[in-house]
């Protein structure tokens, strides 16, 4: 048969277990403003009854533990698409960046372009005439500056991209460190049955914050994680974090190494992936159609140049200085050969007032000297490219941010905290406090009343 | 789909003509329209919602087409300066508001078209699952011939 004693017991088993889940309210209104926190649930039992033959009475209730409310399929497409968000990010930058070099309207190489092509016109009407001799190798020099100052700026815009995917690797390191603090204080919690929810949330704070950095796949292992790269590269295991490195190629840029081997090429997402794609693939292709159309016009002029004579009658000498072998870096270095304006080979005869040569180079302007093309078409073709890759980056960033704004509010539902609910709830754990408070207080009654019978 | 949406002028047949100015609110107005439709179409392709896609798509092509008629029936036919915002005299603020405006649409397109290629990707998913194991993934052997029962691929498309 029960006693008061153990009818005691069990109003103190919900006493201690409603203060437990009005612990529980108080901290999910506490952390209702902090970013990736998780709601947390009393997980409320009953304890295990006792048997007196033939009756068999109920001990109270126990918290059996606190649980931390989360979608784990949720979580992974929202790390998925932070990736996504952190690679354009880099990308859209580095493009829109880019495109200004393009889209100026003073100092651009397009402009450039007409402007030199103008110049000659009007020499072709005074071929003899020095200043107009003179217009011509300013604009040619506005030209060539125009190709040096575009081409010098993406090379500055790689190495900033550059020195950006060293810092970016520094922060992945110091995330993957302190997920791996993490793992061994959370291994450690839920082996001995704690709960360890707010270190969860710590740790899942982390990855999202390494996703947008770089391509994580999230591997869930015996009360820990593992962490990788994409392509299978190990950046936590357990209690230990795998650091990334970096080491500069011949050429200069960094390169990124995990325990001596380069991953570079596998990186594709995240930050980092965003500023090697950058690096690597938009602003080379842009400086090689550079380097293309400075070769092309260059060697074009210089052939025409040579077909020419110049007022003292002499063939013609180049009027830029030969571009590089295969192009490579002919932006950057293209220049003006000449500096005396007589040297321009305007006659085509060899007689002072012919402008048969000079009608010939301007003549260039509507021939397909670069690749087929024009040279205004071909550079069109560049700006173009620059803009639509810009735009198309800057439409795909808007969409992720867009489905990624739809994932956290979906999470915020599952995972955030709810003031309306949280006071709801705790006015029922105060009211089942108050009642089991209520029932001590009647079998203090009781026992007082028992004690009396005794002393009577 | 929207995404293609293109803002030159149609061959439309001869059409009455109308004052720049009222040409300018018209196609304000429509553009706003255009922008409040592509706001609903993004809702409706994030919650994968096929109808709201569907009325939205329907939607839009039935604006681009009032303002591909609208643009086709200004004084002197094709107006460059409508669409460019410049050398359009009086109505310059106007116009530039208004070429603002159609960046803006143009922006709104390109997005619907990455947010319906997700959601393209998304469905063809879930065919794959409604499928199960035992559907035929291989391609039809010739893109006329109709998809056969169990094959979720469309025609053109190949694993």
């Amino acid at each position: 048969m029960s006693s008061l004693n153990a009818s005691l017991a069990t109003a103190l088993s919900g006493l201690t277990a409603e203060q437990g889940a009005l612990q529980t309210t108080t901290n999910n209104v506490a952390n209702v403003n902090t970013p990736g926190y998780s709601r947390q649930v009393p997980v409320l039992v009953s304890s295990d009854p006792l048997v007196l033959d033939p009756l068999t009475f109920g001990t109270g209730v126990t918290l059996q533990s606190i649980e931390s409310i989360r979608d784990p399929i949720l979580e992974a497409r929202i790390q998925q698409e932070t990736q996504t968000q952190g690679q354009l990010g880099a990308l859209v930058s580095a493009l829109s960046q880019a495109q200004v070099g393009f889209t100026s309207t003073n100092g651009d190489i397009g402009t450039a372009i007409s402007n030199f092509f103008d110049s000659l016109n009007q020499l072709s009407t005074s071929p003899a005439d020095l200043s107009l001799r003179q217009g011509v190798l300013t604009s040619a020099g506005n030209l060539a500056s125009a190709f040096n100052v575009t081409a010098d700026n993406l090379t500055t815009q790689r190495g900033d991209i550059d020195r950006n995917v060293q810092q970016t690797v520094s922060q992945i390191n110091q995330l993957t460190q302190q997920i791996a603090q993490l793992n061994l204080q959370i291994s450690n919690l839920e082996g001995v049955g704690e709960s360890a929810g707010s270190f969860i949330d710590q740790r899942t704070e982390l990855i999202d914050q390494l996703s947008s950095l770089v391509d994580v796949n999230v591997i869930p292992t015996d009360n820990t994680l593992t962490l990788t790269t994409a392509n299978g590269t190990a950046l936590v295991s357990g209690s230990q974090s795998f650091q990334l490195s970096t080491q500069p190629d011949p050429t200069g840029l960094q390169r990124i190494y995990a325990q001596g081997k380069d991953i570079t090429s596998g990186i594709v997402s995240g930050q980092l992936g965003g500023e090697l794609q950058a690096r690597d693939q938009q602003i080379p292709a842009l400086q090689s159609q550079l380097d293309t159309l400075a070769a092309g016009l260059a060697n074009s002029f210089n052939t025409a140049q040579a077909g020419g004579f110049d007022l003292n009658g002499n063939a013609g000498t180049p009027l830029f200085n030969p571009p590089p072998a295969g192009g490579t870096g002919a932006a950057s270095s293209l220049a003006v050969a000449i500096t005396d304006p007589a040297l321009l080979a305007a006659s085509s005869d060899g007689t002072v007032g012919s402008n048969g040569n000079v009608e010939a180079m301007y003549a260039l302007r509507n021939q397909g000297i670069i690749q087929g093309q024009t040279p205004t078409v071909y550079y069109s073709g560049i700006v173009f490219n620059v803009g639509t890759a810009s735009a198309n980056a800057n439409a795909e960033q808007n969409a992720s941010s867009l489905v990624l704004q739809q994932l956290n509010d979906q999470r915020a539902s599952i995972s955030g905290v709810s003031l309306d609910q949280e006071a709801a709830n705790l006015v029922q754990f105060q009211q089942a406090y108050a009642a089991s408070a209520q029932v001590v207080s009647t079998i203090n009654s009781m026992m007082q009343t028992v004690i009396n019978m005794k002393t009577s | 789909m929207t995404s293609n949406l293109a803002l030159g002028s149609p061959n439309v047949p001869s059409p009455p003509v109308f004052a720049r100015a009222h040409v300018l609110q018209a196609s304000a107005a429509l553009l706003a329209e255009l922008k409040a439709s592509f706001g609903d179409s993004q809702r409706a392709l994030l919650r994968l919602d096929l109808a709201g896609i569907e009325h939205g798509t329907r939607d839009q092509w039935r604006l681009q087409r009032a303002l591909q008629i609208l643009w086709g029936v200004t004084e002197g036919g094709q107006d460059e300066g409508l669409r460019s915002g410049v050398d359009i005299g009086p109505d310059r603020a106007d116009a530039a508001a208004l070429r603002a405006a159609v960046l803006e649409v143009l922006q709104l397109g390109r997005v619907q078209a990455v947010l319906l290629a997700r959601a393209q990707r998304s469905l063809r998913m879930i065919s794959h699952r409604v499928a199960g194991p035992h559907a035929n993934y291989q391609a039809p052997a010739s893109p006329a011939s109709a998809t056969p029962a169990g094959n979720c691929m469309g025609p053109q498309e190949t694993i």
